[in-house]
């Protein structure tokens, strides 16, 4: 920088301090490249290694995973949890649906006896659950499956929101890493027509991945898991954009290779 | 030396302390349709603990029947228990039907102490617990009890040693603990006194009586060398809570019911133990208190079973006044026995007890499950688990 350019960089800067504050400009700090970012295997090489700068899902931070049903949302999400609480950690569901199914939890190696099944009854209840939770710090991993109910309220738009907000100031302190599975309409799921409008998660969520199937895994004529592409749709921490194949295969017990 | 504090007719005693306008009336204490006791009027009249109340009224009408309240003669018994170990540690309480003896070991103090603690004792009893005992020193239990039954009430009877026999002489043979047959022999016999029993031959009633009338000839001659059974105190755990202000609202007042049982609970489990009897008491605003309680089955520290235990007493809570503080005790702790950890997982009520009880007291117990497989074989999914509660399920 030149030093006509830097003295002029500085007499701004000198102008916003002295009318906003010392605090409203600082100097950044340099980021260390190689240190990864605290997070949650998910069991995936593949999907790992996709995950820029992270290597997992993140701890502390937001993450969405969207698909149109049946397209292993709620696979990956219970083989996330088996992988934290094979580090020790619990975890927490937010069935809001009262969709859970337990005898295919613990058959996606999931440890019943260290989970948490919450069953609120409406969707702000659901929000204000995972802030305590979190708040709380005594799960690892948190799964929120009840976004289509905040759709279909008509305070929950404005509900998710508020509790957005304020889970971005609580998670920094919280090792815990939410998980909030948005499930899109059938069709054209890379389509923005399939996904709410003005919904704030896009917007607090560090990461997001998009799952689709792709094909059926079949054995002769019998069917023996599915195979399913997912897009890092973002990444705050690294580069997004690339994506990952894995295959769920699920004979007594679900498992999920990369392929 | 063993003192022997004896509390005559004390259910109706009780009776009289919390209605003072019942002092000169005979009483008939009734619970179940039959007699639970009565007072020395009735008792002269023939009645009986046991009798149906029909016979008991045929027998005394004059007397006033009222039912009776064992809780409160349980209460009032510990109170006088926790007294009397403030004056000696060994203590024996034996409460029978209508009389309560408490036998309170002496050993280690010399006969003018002892005299000197027996007018403390029959002081503190009075002013404290306003029943008025009868207290009998002798160097054994029978003596001592004879000793204190011999005499009137608020006064006390030192048998120096050596003269248990004398005393024990001129009494009617039938004070001896004796079974209906033996008391027929007796009489047959002609034994009318202790006194008579007392001078046989030991050998004599040996080969008559067998080992039991040698004890029954021992115990004629003043020897009583039966030790004081010492019981340590029932141990109680109780969790409070007070509120700023008088409390109404009934779902407040179950919701803070369950958060103390999960405090009582941790606490029982951290100190290993278990409890028989639960008891809830709420203090009323206007100065009065609602007390009720439950004996369980089983004993138990488990927060679920005692949950569902103090639902059944809160259902019949009658507040007609706001709360002002709330208390949950567990009684008569007995050591847990021990039981097999899981090897390798943990329950995650344990594990996160910290702030799991906290989030079922404010959005309830039934939002938090923990889902378990119970048949992973049957033949619908929806039957393969369940879904276990924390509290209140």
């Amino acid at each position: 920088v030149g030093s006509k350019k830097r003295k002029r960089l500085e007499a701004t800067v000198a102008t916003i301090q002295r009318r906003w504050g010392l605090k409203a400009l600082r100097r950044g700090k340099p980021v260390s490249t190689t240190a990864k970012f605290p997070h949650i295997p998910t069991g995936f090489p593949p999907l790992d290694q996709a995950l820029v700068g992270i290597g997992g899902i993140p701890r502390s931070r937001l993450t969405e995973l969207l698909g149109a049903p049946t397209s292993g949302m709620a696979t990956l999400a219970l083989k996330i949890i088996a992988n934290a609480q094979a580090n020790g950690d619990t975890a927490a569901y937010i069935d809001l649906g009262g969709t859970f199914d337990p005898d295919y939890t613990a058959r996606c190696e999931v440890n019943l006896t260290r989970l948490l099944l919450v069953r609120p009854k409406t969707g702000p209840e659901a929000l204000e659950i995972v802030q305590s939770l979190i708040a709380g710090r005594g799960v690892g991993v948190l799964v929120f499956e009840a976004v289509p109910h905040l759709l279909t309220d008509p305070h929950g738009f404005r509900a998710l929101s508020a509790a957005l907000r304020q889970l971005s100031q609580l998670l920094p302190k919280s090792p815990c890493a939410p998980i909030f599975l948005t499930p899109l309409q059938l069709g054209d799921v890379m389509s923005t027509a399939n996904y709410p409008s003005g919904f704030a998660l896009p917007h607090y969520a560090t990461v997001r991945l998009l799952l689709e199937k792709e094909r059926w895994l079949q054995k002769g004529r019998d069917i023996r898991g599915y195979q399913a592409r997912v897009l890092v749709l973002k990444n705050k921490l690294g580069a997004a954009g690339k994506s990952a194949t894995i295959s769920i295969t699920f004979n007594g017990v679900v498992r999920g290779d990369s392929t | 030396v063993i003192a022997c504090l004896l509390l005559p007719d004390f259910a109706a005693a009780v009776e009289r302390r919390a209605d003072p306008s019942l002092t000169r009336t005979p009483l008939i204490l009734s619970a179940a349709g039959q007699v639970f006791a009565a007072s020395s009027e009735a008792v002269q009249a023939g009645v009986r603990p046991g009798l149906p109340i029909s016979q008991a009224r045929s027998l005394y009408p004059q007397a006033r029947l009222i039912p009776a309240k064992p809780d409160q003669y349980q209460q009032t018994l510990a109170e006088i228990l926790a007294i009397l170990r403030t004056f000696a540690p060994k203590l024996e309480p034996e409460p029978g039907p209508q009389n309560v003896l408490i036998y309170v070991d002496f050993e280690l103090q010399t006969g003018p102490v002892q005299l000197a603690l027996a007018a403390e004792i029959n002081r503190t009893i009075r002013q404290q617990i306003q029943l008025i005992p009868t207290l009998g020193l002798a160097a054994g239990k029978f003596p001592a009890s004879m000793a204190a039954s011999a005499i009137g009430l608020n006064r006390t009877l030192y048998l120096m040693p050596g003269q248990e026999r004398s005393f024990l002489a001129p009494l009617p043979i039938h004070r001896l603990p004796l079974d209906q047959e033996l008391a027929c022999r007796f009489h047959l016999l002609g034994l009318r006194t202790i006194g008579q029993l007392a001078t046989l031959p030991s050998g004599a009633v040996l080969a008559q009586f067998g080992s039991y009338g040698r004890w029954l000839h021992r115990l004629a001659q003043g020897q009583d060398d039966r030790p004081i059974q010492s019981s340590p105190p029932k141990a109680v755990e109780q969790a409070t809570f007070h509120f700023d202000s008088p409390m109404t609202d009934r779902t407040r007042l179950i919701a803070l019911s369950q958060s103390l049982i999960q405090t009582l609970s941790s606490r029982l489990q951290t100190k290993r133990q278990i409890g028989y009897r639960l008891q809830l008491n709420l203090h009323l605003e206007n100065g009065t208190g609602w007390t009720d309680q439950i004996t369980l089955r089983q004993p138990t520290a488990e927060p679920d079973r005692l949950w569902r235990m103090l639902e059944l007493v809160l259902e019949r809570a009658q507040v007609n006044s706001g709360v002002v503080a709330m208390q949950v005790s567990l009684s008569d702790l007995t050591p847990a026995l021990g039981e097999q950890l899981p090897l390798l997982e943990e329950p995650i009520a344990m594990m996160q007890a910290r702030w799991l009880p906290e989030m079922l007291t404010r959005y309830g117990a039934d939002r938090f499950f923990q889902p378990e497989i119970t048949d992973q074989t049957a033949p619908l999914p929806e039957r393969r688990f369940e879904l276990r509660g924390f509290v209140g399920q």
